[in-house]
């Protein structure tokens, strides 16, 4: 086994000698990387990778299950096999999501060249190590999501079982096609565009940014299936289509074409992706990008908007932190990007009133009410984090008041989400006919309901903006924090679908949410008075 | 055991290194000074390979750093200022992979180590991970794990900072050992004191170019016996002809 993989390393390009301890290096500092990450964590609640791996292999499982019944269910329609079809657009899916969290990142920071760029080694034994690591947990994906759906292929291909093994075939080779694929792409991305560039575009995928843009093309769905059933010949063009042609050994031309498609996609990435991804036997070190100028930048705008909600001293540096953020922090850019896109994507989706049977209000408010709740849960989270929080020092030694910086950091959530998601509620709510009688209880409902929400945020989490490092690990730590903060979310919802239902009650909150807010923000100001808002945690 | 060749190094409109020539021979630590921006790290970066020259070329050990780049890699050990390491890795573990890279077996790795390790008072924490390491500590191991496979050259940049005095004694006597052993050593700093301390040859760069290329001695000879820190401010002025 050893010398066989001795053999496929030295085929790849690279020295056995480098590429294998490095692979076990890479592999131990993972798991130590985990470790460090729980002894700094105060509640140590961070899940390891392999654990978000492992509920990765069992979701990937339940999917089976469900293509299962979609072998069985179309086991007779398509040429090729539309099962076939459905079982490598779902595969492409799932690895794509996995493969890009595991490997995109560290090669665009360009991490390995920063630790190793000055020993005797090559870009492309740098990258087979990062490949191997990712190639095994891929495999486990693979496995875990086509098994089932293969053994019944099995009964249901067309001849049962050539067409099978074919299919088996063909989901391996597009498990080497995206792994490699990504990893050439990723590694060939962050030659051309330098260090600087790189590591700003893996600031905006490292936190599973990508995963999320499925879900913005959910309301388009329906129109983007009507379009392919008018222009069917468009699927043919489609990577999971061609190796679905595996499926149908007696397909003829069409099948014959799509194989084809497919072997050749898999020449052009593993000879010619590969060897421009890893560029011979240069350094694993790559050239610096030039520092642009300083100069005004569009994103200061922003900041300058948000100045009705953002006063005095304290409101004053948190929009100079916010702006600072904006032009240089991509995770955080890219993070709040994606929070309000997929966010108005979703009270678009929700608030869609085409069901004769429902009332279009009662729409509208739920449909506003999660979105802004959504919004509520993220984004004072997300504020908190920062890539560069020691820079902080210099607010922490300033005589600042914490309750006031609280209330700049809601000013900001006011400003960047709840003002703009309201005014699209607005016009919504106009285009249906909706009176202002309804939009002006329905917003005074929405607006107290975001800011004790808010407050309750705060006396849990009273936290100075952009105070907190964001970890390597960011996406597991979300995950904890989500399933933590599902109890608040289910009880909030319960509240606004009795708002929805009952008119009394919808009068009812709204008088009492600003006695509530007042007490909230009262309570909330005593308990950080003389505080430091975590900026104990930055050493100067 | 180095000679810089017309050694250039441009980034857009900016000329970092300036057609560089200069000599530096095997046996002696020769100091790279020169004021802020001057050029020192591109340089190093250039002779680590890490950089390609806009113009001119290098040969380290014989080996040219253009064309012969893994061979140049294979026959230094670097020291960099802003060492990154994997931080999850324990120091064992990271001494490991340096060595195994440079095709040494575990048990060369062990012996060689542990003598260093314990010169630097560090041997205790051998399983602790990076991570948790202090400045000085963690610059003890990326010595150390630069000196595993016993380097012709050896490049340090700014080794002396975050070491505590015991070891900057130590690191000071480990490096003149080596010196009176053949070893080519650059040693890159700002602090001068350490300089006239650790150095035998000095090769002073202003603005990318070369200012003073010579013994140290010869240096102060030549600037009627003021301090290092006169000189270098009388050779760095604006102004002054190289």
């Amino acid at each position: 086994m050893s010398a066989f993989l001795d053999r496929l390393i030295r085929l790849a390009g690279g020295e056995p000698g480098a590429v294998r301890p490095l692979t076990r290096a890479l592999r131990l500092n993972a798991k130590g990387q985990h470790l460090l990450l729980r002894e700094k964590s105060r509640r140590q609640s961070v899940m390891s990778a392999e654990t978000v791996h492992l509920l990765g292999l069992v979701l990937a499982g339940l999917t089976s299950v469900v293509l299962v019944l979609v072998m069985v269910m179309l086991r007779d329609l398509g040429e090729p096999p539309l099962a076939a079809v459905v079982l490598c657009g779902a595969h492409l899916l799932f690895l794509f999501t996995s493969v890009v969290g595991q490997i995109v990142p560290a090669l665009l920071c360009d991490e390995d060249a920063r630790v190793l760029g000055w020993w005797p080694l090559k870009r492309r034994d740098v990258l087979l190590a990062r490949l191997a690591t990712v190639l095994v947990p891929a495999l486990q994906t693979t496995l875990a999501l086509t098994a089932a759906p293969l053994l019944a292929f099995l009964f249901t291909g067309r001849p049962p079982v050539a067409a099978m093994l074919l299919l088996a075939l063909a989901v391996l080779l597009q498990t080497l096609v995206v792994t490699f694929g990504t990893a050439a792409f990723t590694a060939g991305a962050s030659r051309s565009l330098g260090q600087r560039r790189a590591r700003r575009l893996a600031a905006l995928v490292v936190d599973n940014n990508l995963a999320m843009l499925p879900f913005l093309v959910m309301p388009f769905l329906q129109p983007l299936g009507r379009w392919f059933k008018l222009h069917p010949g468009v699927l043919d063009w489609l990577p999971p289509v061609w190796f679905a042609a595996f499926a149908a050994p007696t397909g003829g031309l069409p099948a014959l074409r799509g194989v084809a498609l497919a072997l050749s996609l898999c020449v052009i990435v593993g000879v010619i992706g590969w060897r421009f991804a890893s560029g011979g036997g240069g350094s694993p070190a790559t050239v610096p990008s030039q520092v642009a100028k300083v100069r005004r930048h569009p994103a200061d705008l922003l900041p300058w908007l948000l100045r009705p909600w953002m006063r005095g001293r304290e409101g004053w540096v948190v929009r100079r932190l916010l702006a600072a953020h904006l032009r240089e922090d991509w995770r955080f850019a890219g993070n709040l990007l994606m929070i309000v896109v997929v966010d108005a994507a979703m009270l678009w989706y929700a608030t869609r009133a085409r069901h004769a049977d429902r009332d279009v209000a009662e729409t509208m408010l739920m449909g506003g009410s999660q979105v802004l709740l959504l919004l509520v849960m993220s984004l004072p989270y997300l504020s908190t984090f920062s890539s560069t929080p020691r820079a902080l020092w210099i607010v922490a030694l300033a005589d600042l008041d914490p309750a006031r910086l609280l209330a700049a950091q809601r000013g900001m959530v006011r400003g960047l989400a709840v003002v703009p998601v309201l005014a699209v509620f607005s016009v919504r709510s106009l285009h249906y006919g909706l009176g202002p009688e309804f939009l002006a209880v329905a917003l005074l409902l929405l607006i107290s309901e975001t800011e004790v929400l808010l407050l309750i945020f705060q006396w849990f989490q009273p936290e100075m903006a952009f105070s907190r490092e964001f970890t390597r690990d960011q996406s597991s730590q979300a995950i904890v924090r989500w399933f933590a903060l599902a109890g608040v979310m289910a009880a909030t919802m319960i509240v606004n679908l009795l708002a929805v239902s009952y008119l009394p009650v919808r009068f009812g909150l709204v008088a009492g949410f600003p006695l509530l807010f007042w007490f909230l923000r009262r309570r909330l100001a005593r308990k950080v008075a003389g505080g430091r808002l975590n900026l104990a945690e930055i050493s100067c | 055991m180095i000679h810089l060749n017309s050694l250039t190094r441009r980034f857009a409109a900016l000329t970092a290194v300036d057609s560089l020539t200069a000599a530096i021979p095997a046996g002696a630590i020769t100091a790279l000074l020169g004021p802020n921006g001057a050029g020192k790290t591109t340089t190093l970066n250039m002779l680590t390979t890490l950089l390609d020259p806009s113009e001119g070329t290098a040969t380290v050990a014989g080996h040219d750093i253009r064309t012969d780049g893994p061979a140049v890699r294979r026959a230094i050990g670097y020291v960099p200022e802003h060492g990154a390491v994997y931080e999850g890795l324990s120091a064992d573990e990271y001494l490991d992979l340096s060595g195994r890279i440079r095709g040494l077996s575990s048990d060369e790795i062990h012996h060689r180590a542990t003598p260093l390790l314990d010169r630097f008072d560090v041997a205790e924490a051998r399983s602790r991970r990076l991570g948790t390491f202090s400045k000085g500590m963690l610059r003890k191991i990326l010595v150390t794990a630069a000196l595993l496979h016993r380097p012709a050259v050896l490049f340090l940049d700014e080794p002396m900072d975050g070491l505590d005095v015991r070891s900057q004694k130590e690191l000071a006597d480990l490096l003149a050992e080596l010196a009176a052993g053949g070893t080519c050593i650059v040693y890159s700093s700002h602090v001068l004191q350490q300089v006239e301390e650790v150095c035998s040859r000095v090769l002073l760069i202003h603005a990318g170019r070369l200012r003073w290329e010579g013994s140290l001695a010869d240096l102060q000879a030549a600037h009627a016996g003021h301090d290092l820190r006169d000189i270098f401010l009388e050779l760095t002025a604006d102004g002054t002809a190289p």
